[in-house]
Order: structure tokens, then sequence, then C-alpha cells
């Protein structure tokens, strides 16, 4: 059985499914349940996400049935309809996502039907079952994305060898996903790939419609986005790989040759745009040797996030930084397939420098596997870990505070500061996260 | 009918004060229409915006309690808040030179089988570990739709705990589908305080004032302004901590700054109590700090050093509101809060010498649970010109048609996620989101030039509404704002 939670990171699969629509441009979510659920996950995600704030149709703006107990009783399948008629002539969009809650769910609103009688006239409607209940954020994005894959990508398209569509984002979940992404299609572009992203402010609708073109999907994830893309090659005969969220020379190297061997691109240009990006990186990072080395800024690592940038940052301060993780705690909820896929991809750190790794979805539990842990280590000044950088979410400054460490939060939610374009994929997301890693250390004096 | 105590759960405020979200016309005719005991129903609309959960209003006053914790019987995503009422908590802590501590709140996570074989296992199993963990005073169960509908027995839970958790478990009864009126998840946690915490007076403290408000920001100047008539304020009940909350049943006088929020509580401590309940206009504006300050002078005997307090605020200031008041001549806005303080800004906004062409009220009730209308909103239909006004849960797409229609130099909100709309139009917004902004004479002065300030430099906006696309179709446009509110049954 699944446990209680201490204040949980996400928000649930209505929330995630939420989200995923109001990263795309001119889609708009109907959400099919009680009053607040729109507004509260909406808000938490978009708040948690490092301040995103409101797009096209979304926020307090987001069309909703917003029923109550008479529905319950009742059932809510033509105020659904009602719903659905007024909002294709009040808002002005190009795709419909009828998305449920809870209690739509459990009263059991056969809301497919619904939706089907406007599809048969030619609207663009879509349909997910959301329920809050059955999983979080991650979970909702999932089934928001098979329905946009099996309801509304077009079929039949013709391929496209040199374009590839980028999965495995959950809007919020992953605060920069907005940067990531528009660093990875930067990247790709280098190499004459055109690369899909959907979920930035630049997208178009078209691209997404169109999305079956691709002859590869990247799932940047090895367990988020990982149903949809197998939907996707079942739909559509797209095939996907799962590749870790590349941060850093190292990692970014490593995917952009698997990839261009994947897509056959010639050597010379594969070679070139690696010694360009790697330059721009060791040429900024070189004159900061002087700062890292003589004030001895080496750190034990604690790393504490989703599934994505647990293993992305972990592999990030080892292969590139010299640091030293130590622990590290994946905090979505999974499945026991899931977290072996975790685990094996962690496992690809050499053993001296892999961390302890725990699924914990709670704060304060984290907080216990990582003091029982160093209750083990035999050091007699019973600092076994100093000094340690933690990082993670803004729920997890009590426990850098608890061990005298340094702070900086990456994940979900982080509320601290602002984001906006920043990322950290790629050889310049490397260099923007020692920047702010080793700002941190320095913004004392 | 009294506030019953006996019950578990307080009944929503469309049941018990006739709330209603849905209704367009005029300021002066709702007044007259929900006047001595007549009534109106409420409107319906076919096309509707999300609006606000009760649970999270529940949970934003009881989650900053600072030695309670709550257990949220919910689906994950229920907590997802939490994220902002952590916030809140975060820089409350800060103001207040408390360490920087998370808020003490575990969810139990119900999944798909617990909707089918119920929730009541893992929800002995939070609060056991919420006992273990946080050690806290008192634990308050928070609802949810999923655990309301599958109707798990949470009385019966807590019973059986009361051996291995020695302290007052409470329900909140909470669920989002019981109201549409956000403000019932406040009276819900009242009741539970009322019911779970306070304690039959030991002592009167015939200087304690029982202050009802959510952030408290304006602890300092309240505390100074009391102390110069001899009382001490109590701020309830965010940042208070179990022991303090226990013993307003001893105060004085209880006192609010948002008579949405204060009515449930106020009005239970005066009928269970005997504590006076300050039933005056909110204390915004000169009009509004007089009244209620005469108003709790009058509850504890002070009348004649609360004429002198006022008499000294208003000399230090009003040579400066009559300032403001000059350059501020003329200009237009729109008005969108809730209740409390769309009819509390009327009058707020006349004394700063704005024309207000609209208010919309994000819910409405007809009467307060000691049985009288609004004061502030007879006081605003007492003027001579009537304005429009409309009720709507936070509808945006009705405030959005209205401001595109009447293009005013203002907006004036209330509730976060309103005033990015008027901006993104345009507009420039003047979000009031402290409660205690415009609070007395220095605040109405404070907020005058604020004002001021936003409308010296309207660059942001207008620049951005050139760049930017608001959701809705041409067609909304030409619309009547209230084309999706269902007409009154005549």
């Amino acid at each position: 059985m699944s446990t209680h939670i201490e204040r949980p990171r996400y928000q649930c699969a209505l929330g995630g499914a939420l989200v995923t629509i109001n990263s795309i441009e001119r889609a708009v979510a109907i959400v099919h349940s009680a009053p607040g659920c729109a507004a509260s996950a909406d808000g938490a995600a978009t708040v948690g996400g490092g301040y995103w704030g409101t797009t096209l149709t979304d926020g307090r703006a987001t069309p909703s049935t917003n029923i109550l107990e008479r529905e319950v009783i009742f059932g809510g399948e033509d105020r659904l309809a009602e719903q659905i008629a007024a909002t294709l002539e009040v808002v002005d969009a190009d795709v419909y996502a009828v998305i449920t809650g809870c209690m739509t769910d459990i009263i059991g609103d056969d809301v497919r039907a619904v939706v089907g009688e406007f599809r048969k006239h030619g609207k663009p409607v879509i349909v997910a079952e959301t329920g809050g209940f059955k999983g979080d954020s991650t979970v909702g994005a999932d089934f928001i994305w098979e329905a946009i894959i099996t309801q509304f990508v077009e079929k039949g398209l013709e391929k496209d060898p040199k374009l590839v569509n980028l999965f495995g984002f959950v809007p919020a979940q992953d605060v920069f996903w907005r940067g990531n992404l528009l660093e990875i299609k930067r990247l790709l572009g280098l190499l004459g790939i055109k690369a899909n992203t959907f979920l930035t402010p630049f997208d178009d609708l078209k691209d997404l419609k169109e999305a079956s073109r691709a002859s590869l999907n990247i799932v940047f994830s090895d367990v988020h986005g990982v149903k949809p893309a197998e939907v996707f090659e079942f739909t559509h005969g797209t095939p996907f790989v799962s590749e870790p969220l590349p941060i850093g020379p190292t990692a970014t190297e490593e995917f952009l040759r698997r990839i261009a061997a994947q897509l056959k691109v010639d050597d010379e240009t594969l070679e070139r745009v690696i010694a360009d990006e790697k330059a721009y990186y060791y040429r900024f990072i070189n004159p900061l040797t002087d700062l890292f080395t003589d004030q001895d800024f080496q750190r034990f690592g604690v790393v504490i996030g989703n599934a994505n940038y647990t293993f992305a940052v972990n592999r990030f301060i080892a292969d590139d930084l010299g640091w030293i993780p130590y622990f590290t705690a994946v905090t979505d909820l999974l499945n026991e397939e899931q977290k072996q896929a975790v685990a094996k991809r962690l496992e690809t750190i050499p053993a001296d420098l892999r961390p302890k790794l725990i699924f914990e979805a709670d704060t304060d539990r984290i907080t216990e596997r990582l003091n029982e842990q160093l209750a083990q280590e035999d050091d007699p000044y019973g600092t076994p870990i100093s000094p340690a950088f933690v990082i993670g979410s803004n729920l997890d400054r009590p426990l850098a505070a608890g061990l005298k460490a340094a702070f900086w939060g990456v994940s979900y939610p982080i509320t601290n500061r602002i984001v906006t374009d920043q990322f950290y994929a790629g050889f310049r997301g490397g260099l923007h996260l020692v920047t702010e890693l080793i700002s941190v250390l320095v913004s004392n004096r | 009918m009294p506030i019953n105590l006996d019950i578990s759960e307080a009944p929503i405020r469309e049941a018990r004060l006739g709330a209603i979200t849905g209704y367009a016309g005029t300021l002066k005719d709702l007044v007259a229409r929900t006047r001595c005991g007549s009534t109106i129903s409420n409107c319906e609309r076919s096309f509707s915006q999300t609006s606000s959960c009760s649970s999270g209003c529940a949970q934003t006053l009881l989650a900053n309690i600072v030695d309670a914790a709550i257990v949220n019987h919910a689906p994950v995503g229920c907590a997802g808040d939490t994220v902002y009422h952590n916030i809140a908590n975060h820089y409350g802590r800060f103001y207040r030179q408390q360490d920087n501590r998370n808020i003490q709140l575990i969810n139990t996570n119900m999944e798909e089988s617990d909707t089918v074989f119920g929730g009541t296992e893992k929800l002995r199993a939070g609060i056991l570990e919420a006992w273990r963990r946080f050690r806290p005073k008192a634990i308050f169960v928070t609802t949810s739709c999923a655990s309301g509908i599958i109707g798990d027995d949470i009385k019966g839970v807590i019973s059986e705990l009361k051996d291995e958790v020695p302290i007052p478990v409470i329900p909140v009864s909470c669920e989002g589908f019981r109201s549409k009126v956000w403000a019932s998840g406040f009276d819900a946690a009242f009741h539970a305080v009322l019911t779970g915490i306070v304690k039959p007076p030991r002592q009167r403290q015939p200087s304690l004032v029982n202050m009802i408000n959510f952030r408290g920001s304006a602890r300092a100047y309240i505390t100074r302004l009391f102390g110069r008539i001899g009382l001490e304020p109590r701020f309830i009940i965010p940042f208070a901590t179990v022991e303090e909350l226990e013993t307003i049943s001893e105060a004085a006088v209880t006192a609010t700054v948002c008579t949405t929020l204060g009515s449930y509580m106020g009005t239970a401590l005066e009928e269970q109590y005997g504590i006076p309940y300050v039933k005056t206009i909110p204390p915004h504006g000169f009009a509004g700090i007089e009244a209620w300050l005469r108003g709790i002078g009058a509850a504890v005997g002070k009348e004649v050093e609360v004429e002198q307090l006022i008499a000294e605020e208003r000399a230090a200031t009003q040579a400066e509101l009559d300032e403001i008041r000059g350059r501020l001549k003329g200009t237009r806005a729109v008005v969108g809060m809730g209740p409390s303080y769309a009819q509390s800004y009327l009058g707020v906004l006349d004394e700063l010498g704005i024309k207000v062409l609209h208010a919309a009220s994000w819910h409405y009730d007809q009467h307060y649970d000691y049985g009288d209308q609004p004061p502030a909103i007879l006081r605003a239909a007492a003027r001579e010109q009537d304005i429009t006004f409309s009720v709507g849960d936070q509808q945006l797409f009705e405030i959005t048609n209205t401001l595109s229609r009447l293009k005013p130099d203002l907006y004036f909100s209330r509730h976060p996620g309103s005033s990015v709309w008027a901006a993104k139009l345009g507009i420039t917004a003047v979000p009031v989101i402290d409660e205690y902004t415009a609070f007395g004479h220095r605040g109405l002065v404070n907020f005058g030039w604020r004002i001021i300030d936003a409308l010296t430099n309207r660059n942001f906006v207008n620049k951005l509404a050139e760049r930017v696309r608001l959701p809705y179709s041409d067609w909304w446009y030409g619309q009547d704002s209230y084309t999706f509110l269902e007409q009154e049954a005549v």
C-alpha cells in the first residue's frame, strides 16, 4: 500500500494534464470537476514552478464546469456538454482538451460519449480521464499526451528523416522545461536535426498536428513520457529512445554522439559542434578555476528531486564538477518497474562516485533516511560529509540547514527565485549550474 | 438562526447566509431586494471558469497555526496548493524573526484503490504519523471530494485514536464540491477551532481584542494604535498558537479586518461566550476605521478614548489625503474583490476621489451570521448615485468583457489570479492582496500614494498589452458580459 506524504511535490493527474495543455500554444483545457480543482492545480504549478504564471487561457481563466453535490447525484454529462459548446464560442483556440477530476471519475460520467458528439461534428475536442486519485502530475501528463497522440496528431504522414520530437518534460515539474527544450533544440539544430518541442512559448500547434512526421521520438526520461512514446510508436510508427537529461559537457557529448549515430549525422559536423560547444563551456570555466581551487570548493552532494533531475545533476557534479555525490532521493511516485529503470540509470555512474539512492516522496523521511545513513559512517569528527551541498527543492532548505550545508533549488517547488529562460541542459546549461552553485558559496561575501 | 456548535460541520454559506455567486444588476437593486428577510435566488452560468476550493481556504488559515498540524485526507493534488500556503508560512515566519520551517501537513495520498475500498487505514496512519513527527498541540483533519464522495468515516477513525493521540484531533469538513462559495472553507476552519480548541473562559481579559485576519502585516501598527487606548490585539488564526486560540473566549471584544472572514467566528464567540462582535463596516479608509474603532470603543466602554484617538489620527493625515484627492480626481476604476472588500472599497475609493464604474463581488452573503445585511453594502447603496454591480465566483471572462468595454484607468482586485488579466489588457491593476491595505487613516494615505505611483508610469502594461493576446474570441467581446448567466426566475 502506498503511504501518506508530507507536502507533496506535485499536483494530481488532473494538474499534470492541465499544465501540459496550458503550455501548448492555442490549446485550452475544459476541466470537468469541482470549482477549485483547476485553480488549485494551476496555482500550485505556476507558483511552485518559479512563478511561471499564466500564458493564454489558464490560471483562474481556465474553463471549468464547477460541478457540485447535485451533479454527484444526478451526473454531470449535460453540464459538460453545455460547457464545451459555450467554450467553443467564448475561447479562441485550436484544440480543446476535456480533462476530468476525482468527482467525475468516481461518479462515472461518460465523458468520452459527450466529447464524441462534438468530434462527430468536426469540433477539435479531445478527452482524457485524469481523476486526481489516479496519480501525480507525471501520470496526468502521460494521460493527456496519449489523448493528443491518438485523438489529435494526424495519421499517415510521410516521415522526415531529420525530424525528431522531444518528450518526457512535464511543465513545472521540470521548472526549467522551456529553457531546456529550447537549448536541446538549438543543439540538435547545429547537427542539422529539426526538433519539435511543443511546450515552449515559441511552438506552433501545426508541428504537434504533424508530429507523426518525425523519424524518432527522444524521451528525456526513463519513466515519464515513456508510455505515450509507446502509444506513439504503435499509432504512428515512430520509434523512441529514452535519454537522460544531458547536463554539462560529458553527458551532452555522449547524448549528441548517440543521436548523431541514430540519425546518420556526418562526422565532420558532429565533431565541429561538440568541439565548439565544449570550448564555450571551458573558456568560461577555465578562469573560474582560480576561485574554485583556491577556496577548495569541492563538495559532497545531496541531490533531491524527480527521477529526471536526480540522475542528471548527480552525473554532472560527478563527471564534470569533480564533486562527490553522497546521497540522492527520488521524490516521484514510481512503480517497481520505474524504480528499477531509475536505479539502473544511476548505476552508469562509477561505483566510487555513485550516491546512495532512495525513493522517498516524504520530505521529513528524506531527512530521517539521510541521518540514518550518516550515523553508519565511521567518522571521528561526526561530520562525514562536510562540507556538503544540497541541491533539491525549496522544501529541502531545512534539511540543508540541519547539515550546515549550502543549498540551491533546481527541483519543484522553487519559490525563492523566478524562472524564465534559464536552463541546465547541454554544455551551456552545465555552465549555468556551476555558476549558480558557486555563486551560493560566495553569496555571503 | 444561531450558530450550532453541537454539529460536526458548519453549513455552507449558500444554506446559512443565502450566499449567491450569480447576479447582474445594480448595487441599489441588490440591496433593496435582499433587505429585511427578502432574498433573491442564485443565477447559474452555462459557461464558467475555475474558481477556488473550500479546502484551500480552510488550510490557508489552519496551516499557519504555529504548533498545530494538518492531515489532509485527499489525493496528492489536493495538497498541491500547500506550495503557496508554505510561502505565506515562510515569509510570515521571516517577518516574525522565526526560523525557516515548512508547514506541518501530511497528505494521505488517496489512490484509485482507496476510492473503492475506503481510505480510513491511510487516514489512521496519517494521523499517527503527524502526531509522531510533529508532536503538535492539535491536528486538523481536512477532507476532500474523494473522501467525501466515498463516505470515509473520519469521526470514527478519530475516536478510535483517542488514547494513542492525546491531543485534540478535529475534522474539518471542506470538500470542494459542497459549495461554490470558497469562503465556506473559512467557516469550516473556524468551526473546527471553535468546537475542538476553544475552551470556556477561566477569567475575562478586559483588554484583549480578538483580531480576526489573514496574514497580520499591520501587527505593529495595530498594537500601537490599540495600546493608546489600553487594549491589546491577539491576531487569529494564522500565526497564533493553539494555547492562544484556547483562550479567545476570554477576550473583551472581537473585531475583524474582513467581514466575510469574521462573520462565523465573531458571531459564534458572541453567541457562545457573550463577547461582543464589532459589526461595523470594515476598518478601511477614514470612515471605516472611525466606525470600527467606535464599535470597539462602545464594546469595551472606551468611547472617550476612541474619539481622542480618531481626532489625533485624522489630524495627522487629513492634509495629505486632500492632496491625494486632488491628484486622483477624475480617475475611473473597476473593482473586482471578495464581498467584504468589494463593498468596503467603494467607500475607500470615494474617499480617494476615484470614480468606480462597476464593481464585481466574488460572492454575496445576503445576510451575515448575526442576521443583518452586510453594513458596507448598505453604506455604499445609500450614496446618491447607483452603479452596476455583479456577483460571480471570479468569472474572469465577464470581468474581461466589462473591462474592455469600460476601459477604466484602474482595476482594483483582491484574490490572486485576477489583476493579471487587466494588466494584459493594458489597464493599470492595483491588487489588494495585503488585507491591511488602506487600513485606517495612515493606510488610506499610503494606498493613495501607491495608486499615484501606479498611474505615474504605465509603461509596463501599455507595452505588454501591445504584445499579448487574451484568450477570448472576437465574438465574446461583442456580447453582453452576462450572456451565460441564467435569467432570474420572476
